[in-house]
């Protein structure tokens, strides 16, 4: 999957999620509100079912996936060490 | 195991799983170990090793997460148990939760009850993949809205709908996928308050789409052995408690595709004199929503340390009123005793006295004090201190005339205080030991 379909896809997940119309690369999603327990492990499950990888507790503080890009980075990085489930 | 009327176990359904469920009990509590392993033979797979070492999807998976649910609800029950706790007067459990209650109130043994799991999560598992069908829950919003946006989507030809009624302002709703994101759309237009979260990799558990598959679900409960439950058991189809093992077989299948009606489940619970509520199984799921349900009930979460610790204060603090109230004597019941007592030293002290009995005017105390407490055992009059004074200075004029020994008497004394509280005064004690003229 190449930078612009991984970019697509989180975009739309989030899009449902956070019911915006409109979300940007750099928008923190931490401030469009909805950000709880239950969002956290949805956003796992979507980036570990879509992607098939593997994520580490600690990846995911919040304070490292505030953005898209945040998420594309994460999700590019786990593609090239090849931790696929 | 002493019944508990204002007790219900409450049993969480999915979204209770979390990654390394049960691993602190599962070091601590051998009752933990071994029913998690009891399930891993009746499954046949390592359920207790995806408990605590998977990943968040592979627990999440629709065959591991029910399964996972209800065997961590049963080793909770199971260390309750153990620990002393009361048999409540009912259990309910929510969706899958159901499930959990039936075999720890003993309807269903933990391996049939475990198997039906399964296979429920099985057929599940196949609705969502042939009917793309999911789940979204929504908090705060109003349940009579959302019903209303559900039926304007139905009316279009869209499957969508209510699928757990959870509290005044929470609920969730099952369909198929794209429905439900235009009624999530709908929902959130319609409210800005409105908080909303499709869960990925859900069935569409309790609507329509489960419907095709019920007639199976009711052909294999068939297959088991069931029994009466230790207490009353709620349906989540009705609210209301089950009345029969044919009724559960009715039901249960039904469950499958008609809404949870759990706010109603715990409202009847209420209006049912409950008012303390134990979720048994991971998480806190049904805790948190009990504020949104009722004010009026105090409920812990088994999975929670603190809960633990203050639930067993609490539960030991009500048992031991109860058996105050059975057990423990009122000061009204202690001065009966007392007054029974003198009567009865009096009969049972030895006549040191060589006179005749004739001669005897306390023996004529001793009818009257017999005479009185009659009356008061009749209720005839109230029970007042000086019908206890007289007892005691009738018993003292028995000591007297029948020359008791100091020692004797005050061993005699000594025992009423101990079974009842009530002494002499002292100023009768002294009077009591004045050396016969």
């Amino acid at each position: 999957m190449n930078h612009e379909e991984i970019k697509e896809k989180v975009t739309s997940f989030l899009t449902r999620s956070l019911r915006t119309k409109e979300l940007h690369e750099d928008d923190n999603i931490l401030e469009l509100g909805l950000v709880h327990s239950l969002f956290m492990i949805q956003l796992i499950m979507f980036i570990e079912k879509t992607f098939h990888l593997e994520l580490e507790e600690e990846e995911l503080d919040m304070d490292n996936i505030k953005t898209v890009r945040d998420l594309v980075v994460l999700i590019e990085r786990h593609q090239q060490t090849g931790a696929a489930l | 195991m002493n019944k508990q009327a204002d007790l219900a176990l409450i049993f969480p359904g999915s979204g209770a799983q979390y990654k390394g469920m049960m691993r602190s009990l599962y070091e601590s509590s051998r009752v933990v170990q071994d029913t998690l392993h009891e399930a891993d033979e009746i499954l046949g797979l390592s359920l207790s090793g995806l408990m605590m070492q998977g990943s968040t999807v592979k627990l999440n998976r629709i065959g591991h997460m029910l399964p996972a649910i209800c065997a961590s609800s049963v080793a909770h029950y199971r260390l309750y148990v153990e620990q002393g706790g009361p048999l409540p007067a009912y259990m309910a459990g929510h969706s899958l939760g159901e499930y959990s209650a039936l075999i720890c109130s003993g309807a269903l043994s933990f391996k049939d009850g475990l198997t039906l799991v399964r296979y429920r999560a099985r057929l599940a598992e196949e609705v969502m993949r042939a009917t793309g069908g999911a789940m979204s829950i929504m908090k705060s919003v109003d349940p009579a809205r959302v019903e209303l946006l559900c039926q304007e989507l139905q009316a279009e030809g869209q499957e969508v709908s209510i699928a757990c009624l959870n509290s005044r302002s929470q609920l969730a709703v099952s369909g198929q996928d794209a429905a439900l994101a235009e009624l999530e759309q709908r929902v959130s237009e319609s409210s800005s308050q409105a908080q909303i979260s499709h869960l990925i990799g859900s069935a569409p558990y309790h609507c329509a789409l489960m419907q095709p598959r019920a007639a199976e679900m009711a052909a294999e409960l068939l297959q088991n052995n069931w029994s009466l439950p230790a207490c009353q058991l709620l349906s989540n189809v009705t609210g209301r408690p089950y009345t029969s093992i044919q009724e559960m077989h009715m039901l249960l299948p039904q469950q499958l595709y008609k809404p949870v009606l759990w706010q109603e489940s715990i409202t009847f619970l209420v209006e049912n004199g409950i008012r303390t509520f134990i979720e048994m199984g991971p998480q806190n799921i049904l805790k948190t929503l009990m504020p949104e349900i009722s004010e009026q009930i105090r409920v812990y979460a088994h999975d929670e340390k603190m809960d633990r610790i203050n639930m067993r204060n609490h539960l030991i603090a009500s048992s031991a009123g109860r058996q105050r109230s059975e057990s423990i004597m009122t000061a009204e019941d202690l001065r009966l005793k007392a007054i029974g007592m003198c009567l009865t030293h009096a009969m049972t002290t030895r006549n040191y006295n060589q006179a005749d009995a004739s001669d005897m005017p306390s023996l004529q105390l001793y009818t009257q004090v017999k005479q009185m407490k009659h009356e008061l055992d009749q209720g005839v009059f109230p029970l007042g201190e000086e019908h206890v004074a007289r007892a005691l200075s009738m018993l003292q004029a028995v000591f007297e005339e029948k020359r008791t020994p100091d020692k004797e008497q005050q061993l005699r004394w000594q025992q009423i205080k101990q079974k009842t509280g009530v002494e002499l005064q002292t100023e009768y004690t002294s009077l009591a030991r004045r050396e016969p003229e």
